[in-house]
């Protein structure tokens, strides 16, 4: 036994293109702690997820259920303006049908506020509902012992007065327009650690010189959405008064880069630690894209392990070194899980997403060490990601209105999709193991040897091109050069890109839009950019197997009569215009998606998209026209280049550029870096990886694809 | 015209550390059907490749057709042909389909040449190219290289896959292409009979060099078998001009020599007292002589 494992392992040691890997995993390591580095140290201000076993009234359906069972003594988690909003907009919805009217949102009267009343248990409760005022809502909660955290917005002055009287009160998140300046009142709260403004409207020198007098006050937050100019450096100063005060985040939207608030906090301050404050709901969605990529790469690598010599002629190769691999995947997958933090997320989202990502990794790798595989998978995929993503919108869309009133239940929910992808992605896994022959899978290499016939998209595409083909019946080529690109690229078979980036994106909307009805798990747009890109990624690899694959009858086509130099221009050419497709749609949705920020509500997306054009239009090209360079430089090495270990060098080099080039456009079109630390640091950490793998992409496409193409036809 | 169609001079070529070429020299006039020899991995398949510009040699230099091989113009690429050892075609396609495809290339395409040959070889037009067998695959790249009726054909082990009955058809063709005494054709191959029925000129390849290149009937004339039976033992070792082979028992003897003149048998009798008999070799015979495994 111990024999045969250093046996396994030695033989994935000595494979170069296993080596090779290491640089990258290196690479791909800074980058993870680029993102550590940026991420942990934020602060997430806006709603935070219901705490485990919450009872929680939202919506208008969540308190009707509520109120129908009986369980008014169990709420403690309650959201009074979910609950208007909901009321608005369905007496829109009856009445007009207004789908596409922005809300228009009033005060509620002050009947309303009487739904407080129903609910003695209240723990948490959000009070605040746009610019209304918050005061009849204070009335009713004054006194109330159970109160640990309490969201204010005011039209109106807020009566902190009223704040101090509710005594277990341990977070206060306040939204003003002016300085709260009978903020002082609140230093009889004993148990107050964390005070949050929302807005920067409330705060100037006076009310910092009165906050660094709260005794027990250890988190102070404030959020900029532009830069304030109430507040100087001497009363920043002030706060390192502070008896307790431990922590400052600050920071915000739109805040210009030369306010530098942090760099500027952390010189004025020596007694407080600064930090920069941000949303960060949409950091998850990011950071399932670094282990879905890398668990990709990774299935790449060790499939490689399947294609060395020694697979061919071992006997029971296949089956010890298939075990490695598995555990070497999943360990990566749990190993990036766990450092990006994605494991520590409330809602089982997360296993989802690591499921998808090991369904991912095992697709593109496993199935890359068999042609016959790969076909079946490049045909199969979409369907798999269609049906498992329809599963799970149906799933949640049955259970929403009875689950969106209690947090464990959707929780339970998303887990049971969650469970439904990891055990699809072990399914497939068994299945593709279970096809390896003992021989290894070279075995069925050489008795198909035919990649093109697992690209077949179906008879009518290929109907099409041989139409196409019989029409040129006595029309040699050589005059015009766009005849003569479309006849090389006539000559690969026709692949189904189109259809699986439209049933993957069927099947995403499938499972968003009633995501999006999910309080607190409303979808990104980053998600959505995310899975367009995962999609283009797909879309890109069939492209470039489908070229490798045409490089095999280089040897004849390179003797047509056609100069070298023309031919290397003209197949250059036909493969970006392959990649053009693609590239424009994952532009186009990527851009959509960034603009609407998670907000897929009709009335509301249609109205941004109107108003946004612009944005979407410069976002659309920025992605398009780097989407599609990036690839073209990508699919030409990786067409090319025969040798396998320097594939996987020029694959995680390019992975790693890409990767940081996305996520610097998703920064920049998210306001991202603004809210999470100041531009001055993090535009650093994305600009410059980027720039330097993009020249590096440039310089490896040029010389090494000049010298395989040259050296070859 | 040129009157030279391959002209080779000095090629040299290496893998890693192995050198495959050893300056190879050749000039094939035009109208000549060559065919190539050599055991195997002495460099036929290698050379053919250096030849059509398909691989860098190291050194040396070749032209086709008059152009440099690295940088051949369309113009020449329109007049050559070519038929890989082994066959890659966009085998998605139906064989019509590929053949179409190809035609759109050349602009002297011979469409009746084509139908002719596909009828007789009997490609069966409707399959898809990765349904074909190793030998139809084989006959398809055939008929895609003859189809522009080439000044120039170049085929690397073109009949290996090929039944008795296509390989006839083959040469026939190939000599139908040579009749008028102004296409080219250089084959490699390891199938002497085949070589004898339509080769003009002989090539044959021995560790990195060109052993033999003559005309098939000069070569045939000028090498020869002697067997020798003297009076008394023969010495072990024979001393003889051109001597390619040779075994001695006692007091008989063959010999296998490269160069062989009425003189010399005249000669050796005399010297060694022996009935000295000439015998012809085919072609076979002749290789395996030549690369000095008689």
């Amino acid at each position: 036994m111990g024999k045969q494992i250093w046996w396994v392992l030695r033989s994935y040691l000595s494979n170069k293109v296993f080596l090779a890997t290491l640089p990258g995993m290196g690479l791909w390591a800074l980058f993870v702690m680029a993102y550590l580095l940026t991420a942990k140290t934020t602060y997430k201000t806006n709603f935070p997820d219901p705490p485990r076993g919450s009872c929680v009234v939202n919506t208008p359906d969540s308190l009707a259920h509520v109120r129908q069972a009986k369980l008014q003594d169990q709420v403690d988690y309650l959201q009074l303006g979910g609950i208007w909003r909901g009321t608005k907009r369905q007496q829109e919805n009856n009445v007009a049908k207004a789908a596409k009217a922005p809300l228009q949102v009033t005060p509620p009267p002050e009947s309303f506020y009487d739904v407080l009343d129903e609910f003695p248990n209240l723990r948490i409760v959000y009070a605040d509902m746009f610019n209304v005022d918050s005061r009849p809502a204070l009335r009713r909660l004054a006194g109330r012992r159970e109160i640990e955290f309490l969201s204010l917005s005011g039209a109106a002055p807020l009566d902190m007065a009223a704040v101090a009287r509710l005594p277990s009160l341990k977070r206060l998140e306040l939204t003003a327009h002016e300085p709260v300046h009978d903020i002082k009142k609140l230093a009889s709260l004993a148990n107050l650690e964390t005070l949050v403004f929302t807005s920067e409207g409330g705060v100037d020198d006076a009310v910092l010189r009165d906050i660094a007098q709260l005794p027990r006050l250890q988190t102070l937050v404030i959020r900029w959405n532009y830069f304030n100019r109430g507040i100087t450096d001497a009363g920043i100063k002030q706060l390192d008064q502070s008896p307790s005060l431990k922590t400052f985040y600050v920071g915000g939207q739109r805040v210009p880069p030369e306010a530098n608030l942090i760099v500027r906090g952390r010189a004025l301050l020596t007694n407080v630690e600064v930090q920069p404050a941000v949303v960060q709901r949409k950091l998850p969605w990011i950071a399932a894209l670094v282990p879905a990529i890398f668990a990709g790469g990774v299935g790449f690598v060790v499939a490689q392990q399947f294609r060395s010599p020694a697979s061919r002629v071992t006997p029971a190769f296949a089956f010890p070194h298939a075990i490695v691999a598995v555990g070497w995947l999943c360990a990566v997958i749990l190993t990036m899980s766990l450092c990006m933090g994605i494991a520590q997320q409330p809602t089982a989202r997360s296993i989802s997403l690591c499921g998808a990502a090991a369904m991912f990794g095992f697709s593109t790798g496993v199935d890359g060490v068999n042609k016959r595989r790969l076909g079946v998978a490049a045909r199969s995929t979409p369907w798999e990601w269609f049906l498992l993503l329809v599963t799970l919108a149906f799933i949640i869309s049955i259970a929403l209105p009875r689950a969106s009133e209690f947090a464990g239940q959707l929780q339970f929910v998303i887990v049971a999709g969650a469970v439904a992808f990891v055990a699809a992605a072990v399914w497939h896994t068994v299945a593709v193991l279970r096809e390896l022959p003992a021989g290894g899978p070279n075995e069925i290499l050489s008795a198909a040897g035919i990649a093109a016939l697992q690209f077949m998209p179906g008879p009518h595409a290929t109907l099409r091109r041989e139409l196409l083909v019989e029409s040129w019946t006595g029309r040699p080529m050589f005059w015009n050069p766009w005849a003569r690109i479309q006849r090389w690229r006539t000559g690969n078979p026709p692949l189904p890109s189109i259809r699986f980036i439209l049933m993957s994106a069927a099947g995403a909307g499938a499972v968003l839009v009633p995501l999006n009805r999910v309080p607190g798990a409303a979808a990104s747009g980053s998600l959505v950019a995310v899975l367009s890109l995962i999609m283009f990624l797909m879309v890109c690899g069939q492209i470039a197997t489908v070229w490798r694959k045409r490089l095999t009858c280089l040897d004849v086509e390179s003797l047509r009569p056609i100069s070298r130099s023309m031919l290397q221009r003209d197949w250059a050419i036909a493969l970006a215009l392959d990649l053009f497709v693609p590239a424009i749609l994952v532009g186009l949705v990527s851009a959509v998606a960034l603009q609407l920020r998670g907000d897929w509500r009709s009335s509301e997306a249609w109205r941004l998209l109107v108003s946004n054009w612009r944005e979407i239009l410069v976002s659309f090209a920025i992605l398009s026209a780097t989407s599609w360079v990036v690839t073209i430089a990508v699919t030409s090495l990786a067409t090319i280049i025969e040798r396998a270990w320097l594939r996987v060098v020029v694959l995680l080099t390019t992975l790693t550029a890409s990767g940081a080039a996305f996520g610097l456009l998703l920064a920049l079109s998210t306001d991202l870096p603004r809210r999470a630390i100041e531009p001055a640091q993090i535009l650093p950490l994305l600009w410059v990886p980027t720039v330097v793998s993009l020249i590096v992409i440039a310089c490896m496409w040029w010389l090494w694809t000049r010298i395989e193409f040259d050296r070859r036809s | 015209m040129e009157q030279i169609a391959i002209d080779i001079a000095g090629l040299t070529k290496s893998y890693d550390r192995k050198q495959v070429l050893q300056g190879v020299d050749l000039r094939v006039p035009r109208g000549a059907v060559v065919g190539l020899m050599g055991m195997n991995g002495s460099g036929k398949s290698t050379l053919i490749k250096c030849l059509l510009g398909l691989v860098r040699p190291d050194g040396g230099s070749a032209r086709l057709l008059g152009d440099d091989s690295r940088n051949l113009s369309p113009e020449v690429k329109g007049r050559l042909g070519y038929v890989p050892q082994v066959v890659h075609q966009l085998d998605w396609m139906k064989v019509r389909h590929l053949i179409q495809y190809t035609s759109t290339f050349y602009p002297n395409w011979d469409e009746r040449w084509v139908t002719e040959l596909v009828e007789r070889w009997r490609v069966p037009l409707g399959d898809r190219v990765q349904a074909l067998s190793t030998g139809q695959l084989q006959t398809l790249a055939i008929v895609l290289a003859l189809g522009h009726r080439p000044d120039l054909m170049v085929l690397d082990e073109p009949v290996a896959s090929l039944d008795p009955v296509a390989r006839r058809d083959f040469l026939r063709s190939i000599l139908e292409l040579a009749r008028d005494g102004n296409r080219t054709v250089l084959f490699s191959t390891h199938i002497s009979s085949d070589l004898e029925r339509v080769a003009t000129h002989v090539a044959i390849l021995h560790a990195g060099r060109i052993a033999s290149y003559s005309e098939l009937d000069e070569l045939k004339d000028r090498v020869k078998r002697l067997r020798m039976r003297a009076t008394d033992d023969l010495p072990r070792e024979l001393d003889i001009p051109g001597l390619l082979t040779s075994k001695v028992e006692g007091r008989s003897a063959l010999a296998t020599v490269s160069v062989v003149t009425p003189g010399l048998v005249d000669e050796l009798a005399d010297r060694y007292q022996a009935e000295v008999r000439v015998e012809d070799l085919n072609l076979e015979e002749i290789f395996v002589e030549l690369n000095g495994h008689g």
